[in-house]
């Protein structure tokens, strides 16, 4: 995208006025969605972003300047903007940037670069989905088929040498159905999504049952009766119910939020903060996962970071600034949409390990509960760590054994309170596909746990 | 290359390449945000930037593409793809690009203040440092998360070969806050916004005496007992609220079969003291524009008058198939999205009750002041709605205490149907989706 000249030239200029770091991210990306509706495509959309930021740190003070400028006397002239504000620019100086470029080979292999292949394909794939979903019952009234395409190219340079590049290939389906008895919808949907290419649909992705699953939850909700509220004691299935972790820990354990004390878990480091038989990863590295890449948005190599190990915590998702402000080294994390965002320290892809209670002792020790088979979004307000997540499909248990569908349902609870009240985790770890929203943009997250249980929570209904 | 040459060169391709009709939608904007922490200024961001979206007919299909980068390749990218695009479309929807209306049949909309411009940084920087230390003067906060001001301005302009050629410029300045306080070892948070391009009317926002008012009043919290409660939702909530269930009102949404409204225009489908308007011409409303997304004229219109619903929101493709005139409500996020249907500024208009007098009416039950995971727990294709939330404990008419870990459920529809009365202090905080406060007959609560 720019050479490295280009670059040193660049990160020289950001530095005229005193500040003691500096960086620069390049982007091009090609992104391309094709929609189905009712069996017939009705929406393309795609494009081009193209930019570059530009961020320079002055002890605890960062400046962010961006354009879509990529021509040296472009970047030159951000790099002077945002370099103004943190004092007068006192020429060229005496600076002396030597970049290193480096590049890591890929674990994350890509076969099949989805803009080779031709549109009546991917065409192909959505028609298959619409037709497993809409043939599964008469209620199925609507289906929805998109595939999302990302190709994201960015080169990262900064002023302690590094000069790095990295390739994000991103594809992920969606296969909703409308179930509707004339007065009432309800909706049931899929979206798994890879680090990968169109081989997606070779080697992950069925999109027939992917379909049918999708069909079968939005007529199981719109044949279920309205979830009882109260509090009871809750099981949550695998796979996307790792939502639950997302939520109720993982942003409450962002830097974003630790640095400045504002997290329910600032100071506990070391410090019980979950039951014993909770321990949570995240990990940037695995091959091809949705959350996945080479190198975070500050250039640095993702890693696999325990955070809580055996409910005791012992790491943060930290990135360099906010390393600074809490004395600590940054964990790869760094992430940003693109380049209209400064980076922060966010998740990649999070779970909770694998226990070594079957999912059916768990069930069967529930004497009067929910099962919630499948998990929405939800958010989280890390202060004071309330979160709240909604239940997409979901069961009554009684007496150890899992009764009627319930709709409607919702979780909320405080997070260092119900990781303390997990009193039983599964074996059978599964990630789901979610994209992570916050003040970095919205970037592509793995979520995921096995079955687990939770002694007693919030649960809303009617 | 510059804009117009730019314009040249992409409507040149395009005809070259065999479409029948072409058109440009370029947005130009610039922004900057500062945020502090503990007294000093620890973000600033600067930015500029351009983006360009074309769309063009080709063999009676539409198709599309965008852009940020603007040169030869990106002039030939653009056309190229939306002609790809347009050879895989299968609806047989008929498709329209507008070729303008007279000049007087656009609105002046005011939305874009000159003076917003000539404020210095350094005044910027005062606000935004000001915010945190009146609030933490109060002595009553344990910190404040951060204090945030950002504005930004843009400029759209729309042109295509049926002779349409419309722009427009505006600029808004916001600043918000985060503050936290700690009670008998219980933390409690509240955000706070000011949205304005009157620099001097920002200043005056309560911003930071509002969120320590926030924060304070919640201390002491607790849950209720799970049951069904008559509720008054708060004006700031219940436009939050609403905002989900927008869509309802889409066209586009009910010829999908995605929106519960289908079908029901004409028909009652809420209570007979609601009346909802969108309205495009609001004053620096957030959601104000004199042209929709397909360069259309916009105009004010009733959604629910008396509670019967009047009409949907249409764009020409959902008007054509519906056999109805287009309200002018065709939306575009920005450069890089579709067309697609969206209200402008709507919002729920002011009865004539007080919120003492909403209290009263009450007696018994839950104010509500605020949901989270609006985006999560509510869906607007079924209607339902299971959202964590916050508020008050009404007894005779009087607060008794705050309360929080609540879980407050229903269906849209149901609760349209169940407005007792509208308060008079409709409010928009930050969505163009406003609403004052609502008297509902009765809504699930799960606690203890």
């Amino acid at each position: 995208m720019i050479k490295k000249e280009v670059a040193e030239q660049v990160l020289v200029s950001a530095l005229t006025s005193g500040g003691d770091f500096a960086e620069i991210f390049c982007e091009d990306t090609l992104s391309n969605t094709v929609a189905m509706l009712d069996g017939k495509v009705d929406q393309l959309n795609g494009g081009r972003t193209y930019g570059a930021g530009i961020r320079i740190f002055k002890g605890l003070k960062s400046v962010y300047a961006y354009s879509n400028d990529l021509s040296l006397n472009g970047l030159v002239a951000t790099a002077k903007k945002a370099a103004a504000v943190l004092g007068e620019l006192k020429g060229e100086g005496p600076f002396d940037i030597q970049l290193a470029p480096s590049n890591l080979a890929s674990i994350h292999p890509i076969e099949i670069i989805p803009s080779s292949v031709v549109g009546s394909k991917k065409v192909e794939v959505l028609r298959r989905l619409h037709q497993a979903a809409k043939g599964y019952a008469p209620e199925i009234t609507q289906v929805i088929a998109r595939l999302s395409e990302i190709d994201q190219r960015v080169l990262i340079a900064n002023s302690l040498g590094v000069f790095t590049e990295d390739r994000r290939i991103r594809t992920r389906i969606l296969g909703q159905a409308i179930a509707s008895n004339g007065t009432e919808n309800q909706v049931g949907y899929e979206a798994p999504g890879r680090h990968m290419g169109f081989e997606i649909f070779n080697k992950v992705v069925d999109v027939e049952a992917l379909g049918l699953t999708a069909a079968e939850t939005a007529l199981t909700m719109l044949n279920a009766k309205a979830c009882p509220a109260g509090k009871m004691p809750v099981a949550i299935d695998n796979a996307f119910g790792g939502v639950i972790f997302h939520e109720a820990c993982g942003h409450s354990l962002e830097a974003t939020s630790v640095a400045k004390g504002t997290s329910e878990f600032t100071g506990k480091m070391g410090q019980q903060i979950a039951s014993p038989l909770v321990t949570a990863i995240d990990d940037g590295t695995i091959p091809n996962a949705w959350g996945s890449q080479m190198i975070d948005d500050e250039g640095q190599p993702t890693r696999k970071n325990v955070l809580i190990e055996n409910g005791i915590l012992k790491s943060y998702l930290i990135d360099s600034l906010n390393g600074r402000r809490m004395g600590m080294e940054a964990t790869g994390s760094s992430r940003r949409e693109s380049y209209k965002y400064a980076p922060t320290s966010r998740m990649t892809n999070t779970y909770i390990a694998a226990g070594d209670s079957s999912d059916e002792a768990i069930i069967a020790s529930m004497s009067d509960g929910l099962y919630a088979k499948k998990l929405g979004g939800g958010s989280v307000n890390p202060a004071t760590g309330e979160f709240n997540f909604a239940v997409l499909e979901g069961y009554l248990v009684k007496n150890g054994k899992v009764q009627e569908p319930v709709r409607g349902a919702s979780l909320i609870g405080k997070g260092s309170d119900v990781l303390m009240k997990i009193d039983m985790v599964g074996k059978n770890l599964e990630h789901g596909t979610g994209m992570c929203g916050s003040s970095s943009g919205s970037i592509p997250t793995f979520v995921g746990q096995p079955m687990i249980r939770v002694s007693d929570m919030i649960v809303g209904g009617k | 290359m510059t804009h117009e040459q730019f314009i040249k060169q992409v409507f040149e391709y395009a005809k070259a390449e065999g479409f029948d009709s072409y058109e440009l939608y370029m947005q130009d904007g610039s922004n900057l945000e500062l945020s502090s922490f503990e007294g000093e200024i620890i973000k600033y961001a600067d930015s500029t930037t351009r983006g360009v979206n074309f769309r063009g007919i080709y063999q009676g299909k539409l198709g599309s593409a965008f852009s940020e980068c603007l040169d030869g390749d990106a002039a030939k990218m653009l056309v190229d793809k939306a002609k790809e695009a347009a050879a895989l479309i299968e609806v047989e929807d008929r498709v329209f690009l507008f070729g303008g209306a007279p000049k007087e049949a656009y609105k002046v909309v005011d939305m874009y203040n000159p003076t917003l411009e000539q404020v210095a940084v350094s005044e910027k920087i005062d606000l935004v440092l000001g915010l945190e230390k009146t609030a933490m003067a109060s002595g009553k906060l344990s910190k404040v998360a951060g204090s945030y001001y950002g504005d930004g301005k843009v400029s759209l302009r729309m042109l295509n070969s049926e002779g349409l050629d419309v722009a427009y410029t505006g600029n808004r300045a916001y600043a918000y806050m985060g503050a936290i306080g700690t009670h008998q070892s219980e933390t409690y948070s509240a955000y706070t916004f000011g949205v304005s391009n009157d620099f001097e009317k920002l200043k005056r926002f309560p911003i930071a005496d509002e969120a320590v008012t926030r924060v304070v009043n919640q201390f002491s919290s607790k849950t209720v007992h799970s049951g069904a409660y008559r509720v008054i939702i708060e004006n700031r909530a219940a436009g939050n609220l609403l905002d989900v269930f927008m869509s309802l009102f889409s066209a586009d949404a009910a010829q999908k079969g995605m929106s519960l409204f289908k079908g029901k225009v004409g028909e009652q489908v809420a209570a007979p003291c609601l009346d909802l308007v969108d309205d495009p011409h609001l004053a620096n409303g957030l959601g104000s524009c004199p042209f929709d997304g397909e360069g259309v004229p916009t105009k004010v219109k009733h959604l629910i008058q008396g509670g019967q619903l009047k009409t949907l929101l249409h764009n020409l493709k959902t008007a054509h198939k519906d056999g109805v005139q287009t309200t002018g409500n065709a939306s575009r996020g920005s450069y890089q999205s579709v067309i697609g249907v969206s209200h402008t500024n709507a919002y729920i208009v002011s009865g004539s009750h007080s919120v003492e007098s909403l209290k009263n009416l009450l007696e018994n039950g839950l104010m509500i002041t605020g949901f989270d995971g609006l985006h999560a727990g509510a869906n607007a294709i079924t209607g339902d709605f299971s959202l964590g939330a916050r508020g008050f404990m009404v007894e005779k008419g009087e607060i008794v205490h705050p309360v929080n870990q609540i879980v407050v459920s229903g269906n849209f529809m149901t609760l349209f149907k169940g407005v007792l009365a509208v308060g008079d202090d409709l409010i928009f905080e930050t969505s163009p989706v406003g609403s004052p406060s609502l008297l509902i007959d009765s809504l699930s609560v799960a606690g203890a």
